[in-house]
């Protein structure tokens, strides 16, 4: 009885149940997807090096487990809200607490499982995406990566405790809850909306926001491929963050202002069960809002996390670039190793690089060190003990 | 004399510290079987309150509720369970019929919760949709109903188990006149042909004078009251309407 009426529930709102599906399995691909990669052998043996790097993956999961345990918090806290009513009604028609709780407990892990396989799924190809970003950012060569048990296992536990913890919560409160509250309780926070117009206004600048934050994101994103620029990927980060809020704000903004300015129409009230009607729709806006601002955080912690590491790959070649200016450079300590020849020199150089063109140029000095003391480069164990010159055609030949 | 209810000295705080209510001062009423009592009073006088505690949805402050021989206030949850699916019927102003049900689920969802056998559900599923006139509405949704035609699916759920008593609050508060006097043409239907006991919040006067007897409430206690006797319904109304304007006048005001 209980398993088919929790099945039937599910089935019939299939509409408010789909937010929480998205929202869930996205959050859980994206853990899976970190998890797997801190779990990659082969690249961990060579992040070795890169202490960073893994120290910011392991951030990244404390992170998303942060945002996994609020979205299934608030997830479940979002349809005990849809179902006050209902459960309030179960229990005057003779239902026990014990039994709402497994109606209700039933229900989430039916969700909950479905979500997180569909998670997982989805989360197999994340991890393509993540491993190809942190391949590229270690310059190792990237084809298909290893899918890791362990990692599978860590997010799968992880979820099924954070989904333990929320269903424990849930089930306090629905201990603890008077049947009045449950059918009553719901319906008064609802009514009391004031001032509707502000909250319309509230909407109308948050749609606006909406608006901008994704042309400004557009614009910086656009520039951020070809240009290394820190004041651009913060444009980018903050147009995101802005981008999430938003939809929040229009979402609250609109629920409230638009009905609540239906229902000082005292038409429209009086018309029987429109008000009824109204109410519940309100409801639903306002309570599926925040559900849907977290998809859009969660797609933009996404995108970020994804052009913030290849803006960095793109920074880490220009600074290459500009102190290394050649394919190969070789060096010699004239005082401390044998002099070679021009030639023996040219010889190792076409080990590694085809030579096209040869340039030789005179290099003059004066013996003076003055001009090297202007440079960073002063105290660093340089052999460049004193001022260098070359021609100036000479320079333009060889850059 | 068969007392259904006996209600003793119950008071009801309602918050703490300053902001606190009394929305219940001492009251205490009887209900016999096969009355058909309405309560009345102004806005916050308290009636959905004395209501709800009797429903058991709420709980009481201080003082005992008998409900079938048995004080309401010293049991478990488990035993008000089954208590509110053996013993009582709810009406709900909104209806409270779950959207996610076709009416049929929704009438005979208190025989599901009580494993009654298939065949027994069907034979009293029939009888009272059609008692109810909701017969050729049973495959439909909720919302597919109108306000009227909900009400009279929701009376059809409190009654399918035969209650010791129907507890009805606002019944008519979502109808519009016309709608409002049938439900209460049902309600005088149910209470003489089929034998209910039913206890009816209302704040309107009209509604009020199907009633057999009247409860008025003032602050949280009973203020006075009318019985129907013999007298017709027109002078019943008449005389509700002189008890609210002595009452205070705003009888039939929100
Ligand atoms: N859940 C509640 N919390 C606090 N006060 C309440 C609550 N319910 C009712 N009251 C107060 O108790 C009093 C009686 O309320 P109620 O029984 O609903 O009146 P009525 O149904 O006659 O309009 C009112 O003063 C009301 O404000
Ligand atoms: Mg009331």
């Amino acid at each position: 009885m209980f398993a088919k009426l929790a099945f039937r529930n599910v089935k019939r709102q299939l509409g408010n149940y789909l937010i929480y599906f998205i929202t869930v399995s996205l959050t859980v691909a994206l853990m899976f997807a970190v998890n797997s990669v801190i779990f990659e052998e082969e690249l961990l043996a060579r992040a070795q090096t890169i202490d960073d790097l893994r120290t910011a993956l392991i951030l990244i999961t404390v992170v998303i487990s942060v945002i996994v345990a609020f979205v299934l918090g608030y997830a479940t806290s979002f349809m005990l809200k849809l179902r006050k009513r209902e459960f309030g009604t179960y229990l005057t028609l003779g239902m026990t607490r014990a039994n709402i709780m497994s109606v209700f407990l039933l229900e989430s892990l039916l969700l909950c499982a479905v979500s997180l396989v569909t998670g997982i799924l989805l989360g197999l190809g994340f991890y393509q995406g993540l491993m190809a970003v942190v391949t590229n950012v270690m310059d190792v060569d990237f084809s298909f990566a290893a899918y890791s048990l362990k990692g599978l296992i860590l997010t799968i536990g992880l979820v099924f405790a954070i989904f333990a913890l929320s269903s424990a919560a849930s089930a306090v409160f629905l201990k603890r809850v008077s049947i009045y509250n449950l059918l009553h309780g719901a319906k008064k926070t609802e009514k009391a909306v004031r001032h509707p117009v502000v909250w319309c206004c509230l909407a109308a600048a948050a749609l606006i926001g909406i608006i901008v934050s994704i042309v400004v994101f557009g614009d910086a994103a656009k520039v951020l491929i070809g240009d290394v620029d820190n004041g651009r990927l913060s444009r980018v980060v903050i147009s995101l963050a802005t981008l999430g809020g938003c939809v929040i704000v229009f979402h609250i903004g609109l629920s409230r202002g638009v009905i609540g300015l239906l229902m000082h129409n005292k038409k429209l009230k009086n018309r029987g069960t429109n008000i009824f009607t109204l109410r519940q729709l309100s409801g639903k806006l306002s309570s599926g809002s925040i559900l849907i601002g977290l998809l859009a955080f969660l797609i933009s912690f996404a995108v970020v996390g994804a052009n913030a590491s290849f803006t960095q790959q793109i920074g880490t070649n220009a600074i290459l670039d500009r102190d290394y200016p050649f394919d190969v450079s070789s060096m010699g300590r004239s005082h401390t190793e044998l002099q070679i020849t021009f030639d023996e020199a040219e010889q190792i150089v076409s080990k590694y690089s085809p030579i096209k063109n040869r340039v030789d140029f005179t290099v003059y000095t004066d013996g003076s060190r003055y001009v090297h003391e202007f440079t960073d480069k002063t105290d660093s164990g340089y052999w460049f003990y004193y001022d260098v010159y070359i021609e100036e055609s000479a320079f333009n030949s060889v850059y | 004399m068969n007392k259904i209810l006996e209600v003793k000295n119950v008071t009801k705080y309602y918050g703490g510290g300053q902001a606190i209510t009394k929305a219940l001062d001492g009251i205490s009423l009887d209900v016999e079987k096969g009355e058909f009592v309405a309560i009345m009073g102004a806005s916050g006088s308290g009636k959905s309150t004395l209501l709800n505690v009797i429903a058991t949805i709420d709980n009481v402050s201080s003082g005992d509720i008998i409900l079938d021989g048995q004080n309401i206030c010293d049991c478990s949850d488990k035993a008000l369970a089954s208590f509110r699916r053996d013993k009582l019927g709810f009406i709900f102003q909104d209806y409270n019929l779950l959207d996610t049900l076709t009416v049929e689920e929704n009438i005979i969802l208190p025989l599901n919760l009580a494993r009654v056998p298939k065949d027994k559900t069907d034979a009293l599923l029939k009888d009272i949709a059609v008692k109810l006139g909701v017969e050729d509405k049973l495959k439909q949704f909720p919302y597919e109903l109108s306000g009227g035609q909900r009400q009279r699916a929701s009376a059809a759920r409190a009654l399918i188990t035969s209650p010791s008593l129907v507890l009805a609050d606002e019944p008519t508060g979502a109808l519009d006149s016309k709608n409002s006097k049938l439900l209460m043409g049902t309600f005088n239907m149910m209470n003489a042909d089929l034998g209910a006991t039913i206890l009816m919040v209302t704040h309107d006067a009209v509604v009020g004078s199907y009633a057999s007897r009247v409860l008025f409430l003032k602050d949280g206690k009973i203020w006075s009251e009318l019985v129907r006797g013999n007298k017709s319904r027109q002078d019943m109304y008449a005389e509700i309407i002189s008890v609210t304007s002595a009452l205070g006048g705003d009888g039939d005001v929100r």
